[in-house]
Protein backbone atom coordinates (compact mmCIF):
# COMPACT_ATOMS: atom_id res chain seq x y z
CA UNK A 1 0.00 0.00 0.00
CA UNK A 2 1.31 3.26 -0.63
CA UNK A 3 2.06 5.58 2.26
CA UNK A 4 0.41 8.51 2.38
CA UNK A 5 2.49 11.44 1.55
CA UNK A 6 1.70 13.07 5.22
CA UNK A 7 2.89 10.10 6.55
CA UNK A 8 5.69 10.27 4.48
CA UNK A 9 6.73 13.42 5.70
CA UNK A 10 6.22 12.90 9.31
CA UNK A 11 8.34 9.92 9.01
CA UNK A 12 11.09 11.54 7.54
CA UNK A 13 11.31 14.50 9.91
CA UNK A 14 11.33 11.77 12.58
CA UNK A 15 13.83 9.80 10.94
CA UNK A 16 16.30 13.55 10.35
CA UNK A 17 15.40 14.29 14.28
CA UNK A 18 16.80 10.68 15.05
CA UNK A 19 20.03 11.80 12.93
CA UNK A 20 20.69 14.71 14.34
CA UNK A 21 20.29 13.16 17.94
CA UNK A 22 22.54 10.57 16.43
CA UNK A 23 25.07 13.25 15.25
CA UNK A 24 25.39 15.00 18.50
CA UNK A 25 26.26 11.73 20.47
CA UNK A 26 28.84 10.81 17.71
CA UNK A 27 30.19 14.45 17.77
CA UNK A 28 30.63 14.45 21.41
CA UNK A 29 32.80 10.87 21.10
CA UNK A 30 34.56 12.16 18.49
CA UNK A 31 35.93 14.92 20.96
CA UNK A 32 35.44 17.49 18.30
CA UNK A 33 33.92 17.78 14.88
CA UNK A 34 32.18 19.03 11.70
CA UNK A 35 28.82 19.91 13.93
CA UNK A 36 27.78 22.75 11.52
CA UNK A 37 28.02 21.43 7.91
CA UNK A 38 26.95 17.56 9.46
CA UNK A 39 23.98 19.20 10.90
CA UNK A 40 22.97 20.72 7.56
CA UNK A 41 22.76 18.17 5.54
CA UNK A 42 20.74 15.81 7.89
CA UNK A 43 17.64 16.51 6.07
CA UNK A 44 18.75 15.71 2.47
CA UNK A 45 20.30 12.52 3.72
CA UNK A 46 16.76 11.65 5.65
CA UNK A 47 14.72 11.89 2.11
CA UNK A 48 17.66 9.97 0.29
CA UNK A 49 18.21 7.23 2.37
CA UNK A 50 14.43 6.67 3.74
CA UNK A 51 13.02 6.98 0.65
CA UNK A 52 14.39 7.83 -3.06
CA UNK A 53 17.23 5.87 -3.21
CA UNK A 54 17.08 2.55 -4.53
CA UNK A 55 19.33 0.37 -1.62
CA UNK A 56 19.63 -2.66 0.52
CA UNK A 57 21.37 -2.27 3.71
CA UNK A 58 21.90 -6.22 3.69
CA UNK A 59 23.23 -6.19 0.55
CA UNK A 60 25.71 -3.03 0.58
CA UNK A 61 27.46 -4.30 -2.75
CA UNK A 62 24.58 -4.99 -4.50
CA UNK A 63 24.79 -4.03 -8.13
CA UNK A 64 21.75 -2.59 -8.78
CA UNK A 65 21.86 0.23 -6.17
CA UNK A 66 21.57 3.76 -6.52
CA UNK A 67 25.19 5.04 -5.23
CA UNK A 68 25.54 7.84 -3.77
CA UNK A 69 29.30 9.82 -2.83
CA UNK A 70 29.80 12.01 -0.16
CA UNK A 71 31.75 14.69 -1.59
CA UNK A 72 32.30 16.67 1.50
CA UNK A 73 33.39 14.09 3.31
CA UNK A 74 33.94 16.15 6.49
CA UNK A 75 30.03 15.48 6.92
CA UNK A 76 30.54 11.97 8.27
CA UNK A 77 29.27 12.62 11.81
CA UNK A 78 25.68 13.09 10.31
CA UNK A 79 26.23 10.42 7.34
CA UNK A 80 27.48 7.49 9.54
CA UNK A 81 24.62 7.50 11.80
CA UNK A 82 22.58 7.95 8.91
CA UNK A 83 23.78 4.55 7.30
CA UNK A 84 23.27 2.88 11.09
CA UNK A 85 20.10 4.15 11.04
CA UNK A 86 18.84 3.11 7.63
CA UNK A 87 20.46 -0.25 8.66
CA UNK A 88 24.26 -0.43 7.21
CA UNK A 89 25.64 -1.89 10.89
CA UNK A 90 24.78 -1.16 14.68
CA UNK A 91 25.22 2.16 16.10
CA UNK A 92 27.18 0.70 18.52
CA UNK A 93 29.84 0.01 15.90
CA UNK A 94 30.47 3.47 15.83
CA UNK A 95 31.42 4.09 19.54
CA UNK A 96 35.27 3.13 18.21
CA UNK A 97 35.49 6.44 16.14
CA UNK A 98 38.62 7.53 16.16
CA UNK A 99 41.10 5.16 17.86
CA UNK A 100 43.41 3.11 16.35
CA UNK A 101 41.71 0.67 14.09
CA UNK A 102 38.61 1.65 14.15
CA UNK A 103 36.79 1.97 10.73
CA UNK A 104 35.43 5.64 11.60
CA UNK A 105 37.32 8.65 11.92
CA UNK A 106 36.50 12.11 10.09
CA UNK A 107 36.05 10.98 6.92
CA UNK A 108 34.78 8.79 5.01
CA UNK A 109 36.21 4.73 4.00
CA UNK A 110 34.46 2.47 1.39
CA UNK A 111 36.81 -0.24 2.39
CA UNK A 112 35.71 -0.11 6.35
CA UNK A 113 32.00 1.25 6.46
CA UNK A 114 29.45 -0.88 4.87
CA UNK A 115 27.23 1.35 2.19
CA UNK A 116 30.10 3.83 1.81
CA UNK A 117 30.13 3.59 -2.52
CA UNK A 118 33.68 6.01 -2.53
CA UNK A 119 35.97 7.17 0.28
CA UNK A 120 35.92 10.84 0.54
CA UNK A 121 37.55 13.41 2.69
CA UNK A 122 39.93 16.27 -0.05
CA UNK A 123 37.46 18.27 -1.36
CA UNK A 124 36.84 18.55 -5.25
CA UNK A 125 37.07 14.70 -5.53
CA UNK A 126 33.46 13.25 -5.53
CA UNK A 127 32.07 14.72 -8.77
CA UNK A 128 34.20 13.46 -11.11
CA UNK A 129 33.99 10.30 -9.60
CA UNK A 130 30.00 10.55 -9.72
CA UNK A 131 30.75 11.62 -13.37
CA UNK A 132 33.12 8.05 -13.93
CA UNK A 133 30.09 6.28 -11.96
CA UNK A 134 27.43 7.36 -14.39
CA UNK A 135 29.49 6.33 -17.62
CA UNK A 136 30.36 3.05 -16.73
CA UNK A 137 26.36 2.81 -15.70
CA UNK A 138 25.52 4.10 -19.29
CA UNK A 139 28.01 1.50 -20.73
CA UNK A 140 26.70 -1.80 -18.56
CA UNK A 141 23.46 -0.15 -19.31
CA UNK A 142 22.80 -0.31 -16.09
CA UNK A 143 19.35 2.23 -14.67
CA UNK A 144 21.21 3.12 -11.46
CA UNK A 145 21.12 6.59 -10.78
CA UNK A 146 24.05 8.66 -9.02
CA UNK A 147 24.28 11.09 -5.90
CA UNK A 148 26.87 12.91 -5.15
CA UNK A 149 26.26 15.39 -2.12
CA UNK A 150 29.13 18.68 -1.86
CA UNK A 151 29.73 21.20 0.23
CA UNK A 152 28.80 24.89 -0.89
CA UNK A 153 32.46 26.26 -0.57
CA UNK A 154 33.96 23.31 -2.07
CA UNK A 155 32.20 24.50 -4.96
CA UNK A 156 35.73 26.52 -5.12
CA UNK A 157 37.58 23.89 -6.26
CA UNK A 158 38.19 23.39 -9.73
CA UNK A 159 37.92 19.52 -9.95
CA UNK A 160 34.14 20.78 -9.79
CA UNK A 161 33.57 22.52 -12.82
CA UNK A 162 35.85 20.07 -14.75
CA UNK A 163 33.44 17.29 -13.39
CA UNK A 164 30.08 20.03 -14.35
CA UNK A 165 31.65 20.09 -17.41
CA UNK A 166 31.68 16.76 -18.49
CA UNK A 167 28.23 15.87 -16.87
CA UNK A 168 26.90 18.65 -19.29
CA UNK A 169 28.73 17.26 -21.81
CA UNK A 170 28.38 13.61 -21.50
CA UNK A 171 24.14 14.52 -21.01
CA UNK A 172 24.32 12.13 -18.02
CA UNK A 173 20.79 12.14 -17.24
CA UNK A 174 21.09 9.89 -14.17
CA UNK A 175 23.49 11.77 -12.33
CA UNK A 176 22.29 14.57 -9.33
CA UNK A 177 24.44 16.48 -7.93
CA UNK A 178 23.39 18.48 -4.74
CA UNK A 179 24.93 21.40 -3.02
CA UNK A 180 24.87 21.64 1.08
CA UNK A 181 24.32 25.55 0.62
CA UNK A 182 24.99 25.85 3.88
CA UNK A 183 26.61 29.93 3.75
CA UNK A 184 29.66 29.11 5.43
CA UNK A 185 32.97 27.57 4.82
CA UNK A 186 35.99 26.88 8.13
CA UNK A 187 36.70 30.69 7.85
CA UNK A 188 33.59 32.83 7.10
CA UNK A 189 30.71 33.23 4.72
CA UNK A 190 31.39 31.73 1.54
CA UNK A 191 30.28 35.20 -0.65
CA UNK A 192 32.94 36.87 1.29
CA UNK A 193 35.68 34.53 1.00
CA UNK A 194 35.85 33.08 -2.92
CA UNK A 195 32.22 33.70 -4.06
CA UNK A 196 30.51 31.35 -5.68
CA UNK A 197 26.97 32.28 -6.53
CA UNK A 198 24.63 32.33 -8.57
CA UNK A 199 25.22 28.80 -8.04
CA UNK A 200 22.32 26.95 -10.15
CA UNK A 201 22.53 29.49 -13.05
CA UNK A 202 26.12 28.24 -13.12
CA UNK A 203 25.22 24.40 -13.22
CA UNK A 204 22.46 25.40 -15.79
CA UNK A 205 25.10 27.15 -18.21
CA UNK A 206 27.35 23.86 -17.79
CA UNK A 207 24.22 22.13 -19.26
CA UNK A 208 22.42 20.72 -16.20
CA UNK A 209 18.89 20.78 -15.15
CA UNK A 210 19.39 23.33 -12.20
CA UNK A 211 16.88 23.86 -9.18
CA UNK A 212 16.88 25.27 -5.78
CA UNK A 213 15.58 24.36 -3.21
CA UNK A 214 14.80 24.52 0.68
CA UNK A 215 16.95 21.93 2.14
CA UNK A 216 15.04 21.67 5.40
CA UNK A 217 11.83 21.12 3.36
CA UNK A 218 11.30 17.43 3.56
CA UNK A 219 8.30 17.89 1.04
CA UNK A 220 10.30 20.43 -1.73
CA UNK A 221 13.23 17.87 -0.87
CA UNK A 222 10.52 15.17 -2.25
CA UNK A 223 9.30 16.85 -5.13
CA UNK A 224 13.21 17.93 -6.21
CA UNK A 225 13.97 14.01 -6.13
CA UNK A 226 11.08 12.47 -7.00
CA UNK A 227 10.95 13.68 -10.42
CA UNK A 228 15.03 11.97 -11.19
CA UNK A 229 15.75 11.23 -13.67
CA UNK A 230 13.90 14.25 -15.06
CA UNK A 231 15.50 14.55 -18.71
CA UNK A 232 17.50 11.53 -19.61
CA UNK A 233 20.20 13.95 -21.43
CA UNK A 234 20.25 16.50 -18.78
CA UNK A 235 22.09 16.22 -14.71
CA UNK A 236 20.41 17.48 -12.10
CA UNK A 237 21.86 19.66 -9.50
CA UNK A 238 19.81 20.34 -6.38
CA UNK A 239 21.29 23.31 -4.61
CA UNK A 240 19.69 22.73 -1.23
CA UNK A 241 19.68 25.87 0.80
CA UNK A 242 20.42 24.79 4.54
CA UNK A 243 21.12 26.68 7.90
CA UNK A 244 24.18 25.55 8.89
CA UNK A 245 23.92 23.61 12.91
CA UNK A 246 20.53 23.05 11.28
CA UNK A 247 18.40 21.52 14.92
CA UNK A 248 20.67 23.61 17.58
CA UNK A 249 19.62 26.95 17.97
CA UNK A 250 23.10 27.74 19.44
CA UNK A 251 25.19 26.35 16.52
CA UNK A 252 22.84 27.64 14.03
CA UNK A 253 23.92 29.91 10.76
CA UNK A 254 27.53 31.45 11.08
CA UNK A 255 30.75 29.72 10.67
CA UNK A 256 31.68 29.40 14.72
CA UNK A 257 30.35 25.65 14.89
CA UNK A 258 31.88 24.87 11.56
CA UNK A 259 34.15 22.72 13.62
CA UNK A 260 34.52 22.56 17.53
CA UNK A 261 33.83 20.23 21.00
CA UNK A 262 30.48 20.45 22.40
CA UNK A 263 30.99 20.07 26.19
CA UNK A 264 28.30 17.84 27.78
CA UNK A 265 25.95 20.31 29.09
CA UNK A 266 26.20 21.89 25.74
CA UNK A 267 24.98 18.26 24.46
CA UNK A 268 22.62 17.96 26.38
CA UNK A 269 20.75 21.40 25.57
CA UNK A 270 21.02 20.25 21.61
CA UNK A 271 19.38 16.46 22.22
CA UNK A 272 16.70 18.18 24.18
CA UNK A 273 16.09 20.86 21.21
CA UNK A 274 16.25 18.32 18.71
CA UNK A 275 13.88 16.11 20.69
CA UNK A 276 11.36 18.66 20.72
CA UNK A 277 11.22 19.49 17.17
CA UNK A 278 10.39 16.20 16.46
CA UNK B 1 71.78 -17.68 -12.48
CA UNK B 2 69.90 -16.75 -9.25
CA UNK B 3 68.61 -13.82 -10.33
CA UNK B 4 66.96 -13.58 -14.04
CA UNK B 5 67.78 -14.70 -17.40
CA UNK B 6 70.22 -13.36 -19.65
CA UNK B 7 68.60 -11.85 -23.14
CA UNK B 8 69.27 -9.25 -25.60
CA UNK B 9 67.29 -6.33 -26.12
CA UNK B 10 69.35 -4.84 -28.97
CA UNK B 11 67.95 -5.98 -32.42
CA UNK B 12 66.22 -2.86 -33.77
CA UNK B 13 62.87 -3.60 -35.31
CA UNK B 14 60.51 -0.38 -36.40
CA UNK B 15 57.53 -0.71 -34.14
CA UNK B 16 57.48 2.22 -31.33
CA UNK B 17 56.88 1.22 -28.27
CA UNK B 18 53.59 3.61 -28.38
CA UNK B 19 52.24 1.46 -31.15
CA UNK B 20 52.99 -1.75 -29.33
CA UNK B 21 51.03 -0.72 -26.41
CA UNK B 22 48.54 0.49 -28.52
CA UNK B 23 48.09 -3.04 -29.78
CA UNK B 24 48.23 -4.90 -26.57
CA UNK B 25 45.18 -2.57 -25.63
CA UNK B 26 43.49 -3.68 -28.44
CA UNK B 27 44.28 -6.95 -27.88
CA UNK B 28 43.05 -6.64 -23.72
CA UNK B 29 39.67 -4.79 -24.54
CA UNK B 30 38.67 -7.88 -27.14
CA UNK B 31 39.64 -10.18 -24.22
CA UNK B 32 38.00 -8.31 -21.38
CA UNK B 33 34.75 -6.34 -21.71
CA UNK B 34 35.40 -4.46 -18.97
CA UNK B 35 38.68 -2.51 -20.17
CA UNK B 36 37.87 1.25 -20.81
CA UNK B 37 40.42 3.94 -21.97
CA UNK B 38 40.06 7.58 -21.28
CA UNK B 39 42.52 9.92 -22.47
CA UNK B 40 42.55 14.17 -21.91
CA UNK B 41 42.34 14.91 -25.45
CA UNK B 42 45.48 13.09 -26.27
CA UNK B 43 44.08 9.92 -28.08
CA UNK B 44 45.75 11.15 -31.21
CA UNK B 45 49.31 11.73 -29.39
CA UNK B 46 49.35 8.83 -26.87
CA UNK B 47 48.40 6.34 -30.14
CA UNK B 48 45.33 5.37 -28.24
CA UNK B 49 43.36 5.55 -31.51
CA UNK B 50 43.20 1.83 -32.10
CA UNK B 51 41.37 1.47 -29.00
CA UNK B 52 39.14 4.17 -30.03
CA UNK B 53 37.92 3.11 -33.33
CA UNK B 54 37.98 -0.94 -32.14
CA UNK B 55 35.83 -0.07 -29.23
CA UNK B 56 34.22 3.34 -29.32
CA UNK B 57 31.42 2.94 -26.57
CA UNK B 58 34.23 2.16 -24.51
CA UNK B 59 36.79 4.91 -25.45
CA UNK B 60 36.19 8.56 -23.66
CA UNK B 61 38.14 11.28 -24.61
CA UNK B 62 37.35 13.63 -21.08
CA UNK B 63 38.88 16.97 -22.61
CA UNK B 64 41.87 18.77 -21.58
CA UNK B 65 40.57 18.25 -17.17
CA UNK B 66 42.89 15.56 -16.43
CA UNK B 67 41.28 15.56 -12.83
CA UNK B 68 37.96 14.94 -13.65
CA UNK B 69 39.89 12.50 -15.84
CA UNK B 70 41.21 10.70 -12.81
CA UNK B 71 38.59 11.04 -10.61
CA UNK B 72 35.68 9.75 -13.55
CA UNK B 73 38.29 6.79 -13.80
CA UNK B 74 38.03 6.16 -10.34
CA UNK B 75 34.19 5.77 -10.90
CA UNK B 76 34.97 2.97 -13.34
CA UNK B 77 37.02 1.09 -11.20
CA UNK B 78 34.51 1.57 -8.35
CA UNK B 79 32.11 -0.07 -10.86
CA UNK B 80 33.46 -3.08 -12.19
CA UNK B 81 35.28 -1.92 -15.17
CA UNK B 82 39.22 -1.17 -15.42
CA UNK B 83 40.57 1.57 -16.64
CA UNK B 84 43.62 2.64 -18.82
CA UNK B 85 44.32 5.97 -18.60
CA UNK B 86 46.77 7.78 -20.86
CA UNK B 87 48.20 10.68 -21.23
CA UNK B 88 51.60 12.50 -21.09
CA UNK B 89 53.13 12.05 -18.27
CA UNK B 90 53.80 15.23 -16.55
CA UNK B 91 49.93 15.98 -16.42
CA UNK B 92 48.97 12.28 -15.83
CA UNK B 93 51.62 12.37 -12.56
CA UNK B 94 51.40 15.92 -11.24
CA UNK B 95 47.96 17.61 -12.43
CA UNK B 96 46.23 14.49 -10.82
CA UNK B 97 48.36 13.06 -8.16
CA UNK B 98 46.00 13.48 -5.58
CA UNK B 99 43.20 12.11 -7.57
CA UNK B 100 45.43 8.65 -8.05
CA UNK B 101 46.39 8.77 -5.02
CA UNK B 102 43.37 9.32 -2.88
CA UNK B 103 40.76 8.04 -5.47
CA UNK B 104 42.81 5.03 -6.40
CA UNK B 105 45.25 3.95 -3.25
CA UNK B 106 43.75 4.66 -0.50
CA UNK B 107 40.42 2.90 -1.09
CA UNK B 108 43.04 0.22 -3.78
CA UNK B 109 41.04 0.70 -6.54
CA UNK B 110 42.67 -0.40 -9.35
CA UNK B 111 43.80 1.35 -12.74
CA UNK B 112 46.24 1.45 -15.21
CA UNK B 113 48.06 5.02 -16.00
CA UNK B 114 50.07 4.84 -19.40
CA UNK B 115 52.28 7.83 -19.28
CA UNK B 116 54.13 9.15 -22.88
CA UNK B 117 56.39 11.56 -23.24
CA UNK B 118 58.43 10.16 -20.24
CA UNK B 119 61.78 11.85 -18.90
CA UNK B 120 63.49 14.68 -21.22
CA UNK B 121 61.94 11.76 -24.52
CA UNK B 122 60.05 15.03 -25.88
CA UNK B 123 63.15 17.06 -26.17
CA UNK B 124 62.64 20.78 -27.33
CA UNK B 125 59.02 20.15 -25.64
CA UNK B 126 60.71 22.06 -22.62
CA UNK B 127 60.71 21.80 -19.52
CA UNK B 128 56.78 22.25 -18.73
CA UNK B 129 56.95 18.63 -20.71
CA UNK B 130 59.96 17.00 -19.58
CA UNK B 131 58.46 14.20 -16.61
CA UNK B 132 61.37 14.16 -14.30
CA UNK B 133 59.71 13.17 -11.14
CA UNK B 134 56.90 10.84 -12.40
CA UNK B 135 58.55 7.63 -11.23
CA UNK B 136 59.20 9.58 -7.84
CA UNK B 137 55.69 10.69 -7.16
CA UNK B 138 54.34 7.13 -8.17
CA UNK B 139 56.53 5.12 -5.96
CA UNK B 140 54.89 6.91 -3.23
CA UNK B 141 51.66 5.58 -3.69
CA UNK B 142 51.20 2.11 -1.37
CA UNK B 143 50.35 -0.64 -3.93
CA UNK B 144 51.55 1.13 -7.32
CA UNK B 145 53.53 -1.37 -9.17
CA UNK B 146 55.61 0.82 -11.48
CA UNK B 147 56.88 -0.24 -14.51
CA UNK B 148 59.73 1.50 -17.18
CA UNK B 149 60.20 -1.05 -19.74
CA UNK B 150 63.01 -0.79 -21.93
CA UNK B 151 61.72 -1.41 -25.89
CA UNK B 152 58.50 -2.25 -27.91
CA UNK B 153 57.68 -5.75 -27.36
CA UNK B 154 58.36 -5.05 -23.52
CA UNK B 155 55.27 -2.03 -22.83
CA UNK B 156 53.38 -4.77 -24.95
CA UNK B 157 54.28 -7.09 -22.49
CA UNK B 158 53.72 -4.70 -19.59
CA UNK B 159 50.50 -3.81 -20.95
CA UNK B 160 49.21 -7.36 -20.39
CA UNK B 161 51.04 -7.80 -16.94
CA UNK B 162 49.26 -4.60 -15.79
CA UNK B 163 45.93 -5.72 -16.70
CA UNK B 164 47.07 -9.03 -14.43
CA UNK B 165 48.19 -7.17 -11.96
CA UNK B 166 45.97 -7.18 -8.18
CA UNK B 167 46.95 -3.56 -7.78
CA UNK B 168 47.25 -0.13 -9.63
CA UNK B 169 49.85 -0.03 -12.15
CA UNK B 170 51.92 3.18 -13.24
CA UNK B 171 53.51 2.35 -16.72
CA UNK B 172 55.76 5.08 -18.21
CA UNK B 173 56.16 4.42 -21.97
CA UNK B 174 59.36 5.35 -23.58
CA UNK B 175 59.16 7.31 -26.74
CA UNK B 176 60.47 6.48 -29.75
CA UNK B 177 61.43 3.70 -31.62
CA UNK B 178 63.16 0.59 -29.68
CA UNK B 179 65.08 -2.14 -29.12
CA UNK B 180 63.17 -5.69 -29.95
CA UNK B 181 62.92 -7.83 -26.49
CA UNK B 182 63.69 -11.49 -25.94
CA UNK B 183 61.73 -14.38 -27.36
CA UNK B 184 62.45 -16.52 -24.17
CA UNK B 185 62.39 -13.99 -21.32
CA UNK B 186 58.96 -13.63 -19.77
CA UNK B 187 58.12 -9.95 -18.35
CA UNK B 188 57.47 -10.60 -14.55
CA UNK B 189 56.42 -7.67 -12.79
CA UNK B 190 59.08 -7.47 -9.81
CA UNK B 191 61.87 -9.81 -11.49
CA UNK B 192 64.83 -7.76 -13.02
CA UNK B 193 66.38 -9.18 -15.84
CA UNK B 194 70.32 -9.07 -16.68
CA UNK B 195 70.99 -8.17 -20.48
CA UNK B 196 74.86 -8.22 -19.99
CA UNK B 197 77.03 -10.45 -18.07
CA UNK B 198 79.64 -8.84 -15.75
CA UNK B 199 81.79 -8.93 -12.83
CA UNK B 200 83.70 -5.38 -12.65
CA UNK B 201 80.85 -3.12 -12.31
CA UNK B 202 76.75 -3.33 -12.78
CA UNK B 203 74.96 -0.88 -14.73
CA UNK B 204 71.02 -0.71 -12.95
CA UNK B 205 68.76 0.90 -15.86
CA UNK B 206 65.16 1.61 -17.10
CA UNK B 207 63.41 2.16 -19.77
CA UNK B 208 65.00 3.06 -23.06
CA UNK B 209 68.25 3.91 -21.06
CA UNK B 210 68.67 -0.31 -20.86
CA UNK B 211 69.55 0.35 -24.39
CA UNK B 212 72.27 3.09 -23.91
CA UNK B 213 73.74 1.01 -20.92
CA UNK B 214 74.44 -1.97 -23.30
CA UNK B 215 76.36 -0.05 -25.73
CA UNK B 216 78.19 1.01 -23.07
CA UNK B 217 78.70 -2.25 -21.41
CA UNK B 218 80.10 -3.51 -25.14
CA UNK B 219 82.14 -0.42 -25.22
CA UNK B 220 83.68 -1.39 -21.80
CA UNK B 221 83.98 -5.23 -22.74
CA UNK B 222 86.36 -3.63 -25.55
CA UNK B 223 88.44 -2.34 -22.95
CA UNK B 224 88.84 -5.53 -20.69
CA UNK B 225 86.08 -3.96 -18.10
CA UNK B 226 83.15 -6.46 -17.93
CA UNK B 227 79.69 -4.34 -16.27
CA UNK B 228 77.25 -6.68 -15.85
CA UNK B 229 73.43 -4.65 -17.12
CA UNK B 230 70.75 -5.12 -14.78
CA UNK B 231 67.51 -4.30 -16.37
CA UNK B 232 64.93 -3.12 -13.70
CA UNK B 233 61.38 -2.78 -15.90
CA UNK B 234 60.30 -2.70 -12.60
CA UNK B 235 61.25 0.17 -10.71
CA UNK B 236 58.85 -1.20 -7.79
CA UNK B 237 58.98 -3.38 -6.10
CA UNK B 238 62.24 -3.26 -7.00
CA UNK B 239 63.89 -6.74 -7.56
CA UNK B 240 66.19 -5.95 -4.48
CA UNK B 241 67.84 -9.36 -4.52
CA UNK B 242 69.38 -9.01 -7.87
CA UNK B 243 70.34 -5.26 -6.79
CA UNK B 244 71.90 -7.01 -3.48
CA UNK B 245 73.42 -9.43 -5.67
CA UNK B 246 75.18 -7.40 -8.15
CA UNK B 247 76.34 -5.30 -5.26
CA UNK B 248 77.92 -8.28 -3.55
CA UNK B 249 79.72 -9.84 -6.66
CA UNK B 250 80.97 -6.52 -8.75
CA UNK B 251 82.92 -3.87 -7.35
CA UNK B 252 80.58 -0.48 -8.48
CA UNK B 253 76.68 -0.20 -8.90
CA UNK B 254 75.84 2.64 -11.75
CA UNK B 255 72.25 3.27 -11.87
CA UNK B 256 70.31 4.85 -15.40
CA UNK B 257 66.80 6.66 -15.52
CA UNK B 258 65.59 9.24 -17.75
CA UNK B 259 64.87 10.71 -14.55
CA UNK B 260 65.54 12.83 -11.57
CA UNK B 261 68.63 10.96 -10.04
CA UNK B 262 66.29 11.54 -6.76
CA UNK B 263 63.77 9.36 -5.97
CA UNK B 264 63.25 7.36 -9.08
CA UNK B 265 64.96 3.86 -9.91
CA UNK B 266 68.60 5.24 -8.15
CA UNK B 267 67.02 6.60 -5.06
CA UNK B 268 65.15 2.86 -4.81
CA UNK B 269 68.77 0.83 -5.30
CA UNK B 270 70.19 3.70 -2.83
CA UNK B 271 67.65 3.05 -0.51
CA UNK B 272 68.22 -1.17 -1.53
CA UNK B 273 71.69 -1.07 -0.64
CA UNK B 274 71.68 1.34 2.31
CA UNK B 275 69.31 -0.82 4.14
CA UNK B 276 71.32 -3.88 3.42
CA UNK B 277 74.11 -1.96 5.21
CA UNK B 278 75.80 -2.07 1.52
CA UNK B 279 79.08 -0.16 1.17
CA UNK B 280 79.24 -0.68 -3.02
CA UNK B 281 79.81 2.46 -4.43
CA UNK B 282 76.72 3.76 -5.76
CA UNK B 283 76.27 6.65 -8.97
CA UNK B 284 73.49 7.85 -10.16
CA UNK B 285 72.75 8.98 -13.64
CA UNK B 286 70.07 11.06 -14.79
CA UNK B 287 68.87 14.74 -14.49
CA UNK B 288 70.24 16.31 -11.82
CA UNK B 289 68.37 18.59 -9.11
CA UNK B 290 67.67 20.92 -12.05
CA UNK B 291 65.35 21.57 -15.00
CA UNK B 292 66.42 20.71 -18.49
CA UNK B 293 67.85 22.80 -21.15
CA UNK B 294 65.84 22.84 -24.60
CA UNK B 295 67.29 20.10 -27.18
CA UNK B 296 66.82 17.11 -28.98
CA UNK B 297 66.47 13.87 -26.79
CA UNK B 298 69.51 12.84 -27.48
CA UNK B 299 71.37 15.84 -27.02
CA UNK B 300 70.29 16.39 -23.53
CA UNK B 301 71.11 12.65 -22.42
CA UNK B 302 74.97 13.45 -23.72
CA UNK B 303 74.39 16.90 -21.62
CA UNK B 304 73.66 15.21 -18.88
CA UNK B 305 75.85 12.19 -19.18
CA UNK B 306 73.78 9.20 -19.61
CA UNK B 307 73.64 8.50 -23.10
CA UNK B 308 76.02 5.23 -23.69
CA UNK B 309 79.49 7.57 -23.68
CA UNK B 310 78.49 8.92 -20.55
CA UNK B 311 77.36 5.41 -19.00
CA UNK B 312 80.94 3.99 -20.19
CA UNK B 313 82.99 7.05 -18.62
CA UNK B 314 80.62 6.99 -14.99
CA UNK B 315 81.41 3.39 -15.23
CA UNK B 316 85.82 4.22 -15.80
CA UNK B 317 85.35 6.66 -13.07
CA UNK B 318 83.89 4.37 -10.28
CA UNK B 319 86.25 1.77 -11.04
CA UNK B 320 89.29 4.03 -11.29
Amino acid sequence: MMERADDLVARLRARACEIREKTIRLGVQSGSTHFGGSLSMVDVLAVLYFHVMRIDPARPQWEERDRFILSKGHGATSYCPTLATAGFFPDAAMESINHLGSAFGMHIDMRKIPGVDMSTGSLGHGLPVAVGMALADRVARRDRRVFCLMGDAEQNEGSIWEAAQAAGHFRLGRLCAIVDRNRYSSEGDTEEILAIEPLHEKYAAFGWDACRVDGHDIPALLDAFGRLPADPARPVAVIADTIKGKGVSFMEAGATWHYGALSEEDAARAIAEIRAAR
Amino acid sequence: MPYGTTYNVDTLEQLTSYESYGRALVELGRAHPEVVVLTADLSRSTRATDFFAAFPERSFNLGIAEQNMVGAAAGFAASGFLPFVINIATFQTMRSFEQIRSDFGYPRLKGVFLSIWSGLSGGYVGATHHAIEDLALMRLIPSMAVLAPANADDTAAATRAAYDHPGPVYLRIAGGTSARGAEDAPFVIGRALVTREGSDATIVACGAQVVAANRAADRLAEDGIHARVLYCHTVKPLDEAAVLAAAHETRAIVTVEDHSVIGGLGGAVAETLAGAGCATRLTRLGVPDVYAPIGYAPELYAHFGYDADGIAAAVRRALA
